[in-house]
């Protein structure tokens, strides 16, 4: 496969772009979905192809091919050098690049059981056996399954000398239970946190072990009394605080969106380059790590798509807005000198984009468990899993549910809740952050689905957390208007 | 080769090859080509093409579905060999129905020649046009300009065959003008229904009445969403809950409603593949026939789509929809405006999520035109607000129905009205 990518930078070579990468990539797609004992869906997808990308007078052409042979590929080198050439009508600002080093490396994530190689039956059996575990329950009507398995094989060579080869491999499962009762329908979810890693992964899983607890939680759910309206202190475990950290910190510190890029779709950000260094983001015990070579991380690929390797680097440092997630064609907008790797395409056929790194929530540095946070709070909520979520354009104003809430009133769990919404502005949300749990109780959640781009892209990463709490949040106003 | 006939050659080596009990075949190709700008600069300029083809075969019953990127012979031969060995060790589907056969329905293609013919150059030059627009206003713009050509075909055991090719086009953009913002978008199969210049001028235009802003405080107002805005909510009524297994089973908004009046008598909703202003596939991922049929029919729940198995199980007739078009009226925006005393113009809304399914409330943002009305006027701009409200109520409680619009996308395409809607909730404020 070599020899077909430096077949294509050699022509881009004689097109004498500025600057040109060639990523080859095949990535193998496996999903197996359940509902109650029936296999809906088992679907084993690969795709393989050449993206080009060139820049030629300042302005960028990229264009891709599933065909792999010498002819379509030297035509999509001539189709990106002619897109680019047309984009050069435009003059204004052109489009620089931050250093970078060529380099020769080989990054390949660690797994000791390779799930496209485990049987469909396996997979499909586990979940069966969840709903048999579930269906002892009168008011389950239907138990969903999910397990997703990718596997991405990835050559990338550069006019700078980058000759970079990475296999990422990610596994996922969840399931989901809904029930049926009171005049009401209910929700509740399994959800582990995906990882870059094999299929031993699932196996460590307790899928089987929890079912009669999520279905009895779902049942509960429909009785539950509805969320209360008005200021509450909420505790919010890393299963949900995934979410929160990804709309609230990661897409607004992503540079393109700052630098306004993404005003068309996406949106822009409130956290602007004059605020770096001084803009109190959150409260002093609040950091906020970007950590792009987390064993098991959802974006550690080794390098992105610039080739830049992944490094680690404090984003809201002691509550400081202190950085960004750059790319080395935004970076040098804020002064930076080099890139801090958040360049990614989701296919071969994808131009990257500045996509969020894996970004945890640092644990807190004083020795503090969740019975013990739970046992401090007067009035408050617990919240499991995420749930519906939003934010505004800018990324200030959000709103959250969750998948299972639980009152808390002195310092005890006093029952369970639905329809819990709460709503505040990030910074202010932030900045009521009054305790972390300790490291024993970090996890690193995250999300597979992170859409973004035009066309639109999905891409991964990693969000760490231990629980954390926050006072006097709006909770339910959403839902009582 | 064309991509139909590519398809064809697919389906011939899978019928000579295949030894399935039964099958499916998918195709899928994608041709998209895109210019993005921002900032009153070219960001982007892709050109990429993407197939798939999907077999989903039975063997004993049991079933399994493999995909593949690669439609060479070799590829497609190893495709077959691969899905048959899947099936084999997989478990039986208890759902299984068997594939359809030939039923004498021909798909007529929607193709248009300006986007098949399309080059960068032409894609460049009307982006280069925005750019030098928003020069000479002394604004920014950010958009893309795009086109994109598709193919979806279906190949089945029992020897039904059907391929449905399709073009798209489109611009969007947003203008800022001292960090307000406007935006606007035209898209439909062929260039034609792009219109570039009325979009940048419908931003800027929009852009400059928001200089005069005032802050409001959140609660229950009416306000007149216009048609655009509207494609991008009730694109919503497409994704959930609307399917009758989930309405018998009880777990959709629609459960225990079937038959009721849960809208406005001036409000159809249904599904129409041919429909022009937002067409879709015509037909579903195993060959079944999308009609022209109405889930509400003048406000009336009257009808769901189906899957095949719970069709068969229950006596339905099976169908599937694709697109979302709403019945529209005939007034404009500024006669729906004269009916409101103390409100806002929706122009656009961003990051809508469902919120509580039981009774389909959703939430999201206003974004970019959003204006105060005062004595049916637009007065000023205003502060963006949070909303949480239901469709369902929206189209209950209507002051007034307007012109609809298209939006055109490979997904779910949607034709909604312009309307007014009493007591729209905006829960909160934002900071801009």
């Amino acid at each position: 496969m070599k020899e077909i990518v430096r077949y294509a930078l050699d022509l881009i070579s004689g097109e004498k772009a500025d600057y040109g990468d060639v990523r080859f990539r095949r990535t193998d797609y496996q999903s197996v979905m359940t509902q109650n004992d029936v296999l809906k869906d088992f679907d084993d997808f690969g795709e393989s192809g050449i993206g080009i990308r060139v820049l030629i007078g300042g302005r960028w052409g990229f264009a891709a091919t599933p065909s792999l042979d010498r002819a379509s590929v030297a035509q999509a080198v001539r189709k990106a050098v002619a897109i680019a050439k047309a984009a050069s009508v435009s003059v204004q600002d052109p489009i620089m690049l931050t250093a970078n080093s060529g380099r020769t490396a080989v990054f390949r994530t660690k797994s000791s059981r390779d799930p496209f190689s485990v049987p469909v039956s396996e997979k499909a059996e586990t979940f069966f056996a969840v709903y048999e575990e579930m269906r002892r329950f009168k008011e389950i009507k239907k138990v969903t399954g999910a397990m997703r398995f990718k596997k991405m094989h990835q050559i990338m060579m550069s006019t700078e000398g980058a000759d970079l080869e990475n296999e990422i491999l990610t596994s996922s499962a969840s399931y989901t239970a809904t029930a049926v009762g009171n005049g009401d329908f209910q929700t509740r979810t399994f959800a582990e946190y995906p990882k870059t890693t094999g299929y031993e992964w699932i196996e460590s899983l307790p899928l089987v072990e929890k079912a009669g607890k999520i279905a009895e939680e779902a049942v509960m759910k429909l009785k539950a009394k509805k969320g209360p309206h008005g200021k509450k202190d909420l505790i919010l475990l890393p299963s949900h605080l995934a979410l929160t950290i990804h709309e609230s910190v990661g897409h607004p510190t992503e540079l393109d969106r700052v630098l306004g890029w993404e005003a068309n779709f996406a949106g822009t950000s409130f956290a602007t380059p004059e605020k770096r260094g001084v803009f109190r983001y959150g409260s002093p015990i609040v950091n906020l790590v970007a950590d792009n070579t987390l064993e098991g991380g959802l974006a550690t690929w080794g390098w992105d798509d610039d080739g830049i390797p992944g490094e680690r680097w404090h984003i809201i440092q002691d509550g400081i807005l202190v950085n960004y997630g750059t790319t080395r064609e935004t970076a040098h907008y804020i002064g930076d000198e080099s890139s801090r790797g958040c360049n990614r395409a989701d296919s071969f056929a994808s131009q990257p984009i500045n996509r969020i790194p894996n970004l945890s929530l640092m644990a807190g540095k004083e020795s503090l468990s969740l019975d013990e946070l739970i046992a401090d709070t007067e009035d408050g909520i617990l919240i499991d899993g995420m749930g519906s979520f939003s934010i505004d354009q800018r990324r200030y104003n959000f709103q959250f549910g969750g998948d299972m809430f639980h009152e808390i009133k002195n310092g005890k769990v006093t029952g369970p809740l639905k329809d819990v919404i709460y709503q505040a502005i990030t910074p202010e949300f932030w900045n009521a952050c009054d305790a972390v749990c300790d490291e024993r109780f970090w996890e690193p959640y995250g999300v597979l689905n992170c859409g973004k781009g035009e066309p639109s892209q999905t891409q991964q990463m990693t969000h760490g957390s231990a629980p954390a709490r926050f006072r006097n949040i709006d909770v339910g106003g959403a839902l009582n208007g | 080769m064309a991509d139909d006939r590519r398809f064809e050659k697919i389906a011939d080596l899978i019928k000579n090859r295949c030894k399935a009990d039964d099958y499916v075949v998918e195709y899928r190709s994608d041709n998209e080509a895109l210019t993005r700008f921002a900032d009153n600069k070219i960001t982007q300029n892709v050109d990429t093409l993407k197939d798939r083809i999907s077999l989903t075969a039975y063997v004993g019953g049991k079933k399994a579905t493999v995909s593949t990127a690669d439609l060479s012979e070799e590829s497609i031969v190893s495709l077959i060999e691969r899905c048959e060995s899947a099936a084999a060790i997989s478990v039986v589907d208890r759902e299984y129905m068997p594939s359809l056969a030939p039923d004498g329905v021909k798909a007529a293609d929607n193709e248009d020649a300006s986007v098949t013919g399309m080059t960068p150059d032409y894609r460049a030059a009307i982006a280069a046009d925005a750019i030098a627009r928003a020069s000479r206003e002394g604004v920014k713009v950010f958009g893309t300009v795009y086109g994109s050509v598709g193919t979806t075909g279906v190949y089945t055991k029992n020897g039904l065959y059907r391929c449905y090719r399709a073009t798209g086009a489109g611009y969007s953009n947003t203008v800022d003008l001292n960090g307000e913002k406007g935006s606007s978008f035209s898209n439909g199969t062929g260039f034609a229904a792009v219109d570039p210049e009325g979009d940048f001028n419908r931003a800027h235009g929009d852009a400059v009445m928001l200089q005069n802003r005032r802050e409001f405080e959140p609660g229950r107002y009416d306000v007149v969403i216009s048609a655009q805005a509207a494609t991008k909510l009730f694109v919503w009524l497409g994704f959930f809950g609307a399917d009758r297994r989930a309405v018998d089973e009880g777990y959709s908004p629609y459960s225990g409603k079937m038959g009721k009046q849960l809208l406005n008598s001036k409000i159809s909703i249904g599904t129409d593949p041919s429909f022009a202003a937002a067409p879709s596939v015509p037909f579903d991922g195993e060959g079944l026939v999308i009609p022209n049929r109405d889930i509400f029919s003048e406000g009336v729940l009257k009808d769901m789509p189906c899957g095949r198995y719970w069709a068969d199980k229950k006596g339905y007739e099976p169908w599937s929809a694709r697109n979302v078009i709403i019945s529209d009226g005939d007034e404009s925006d500024e006669e729906l405006l004269k009916k409101v005393k103390r409100g806002f113009y929706i122009k656009d809304f961003w990051y809508i999520r469902m919120v509580r399914m039981e009774d389909f409330t959703l939430t999201g943002m206003t974004r970019n035109g959003f204006f105060y009305v005062e004595d049916g006027k637009v007065v000023s701009g205003a502060n963006h607000f949070r909303w949480n409200d239901s469709p369902l109520r929206m189209l209950h409680d209507l002051g007034g129905l307007g012109k609809g619009t298209g939006s055109l996308n490979k997904w779910y395409s949607v034709y909604a009205p312009s309307l007014l809607v009493r007591d729209f909730y905006l829960s909160s404020k934002t900071l801009f």
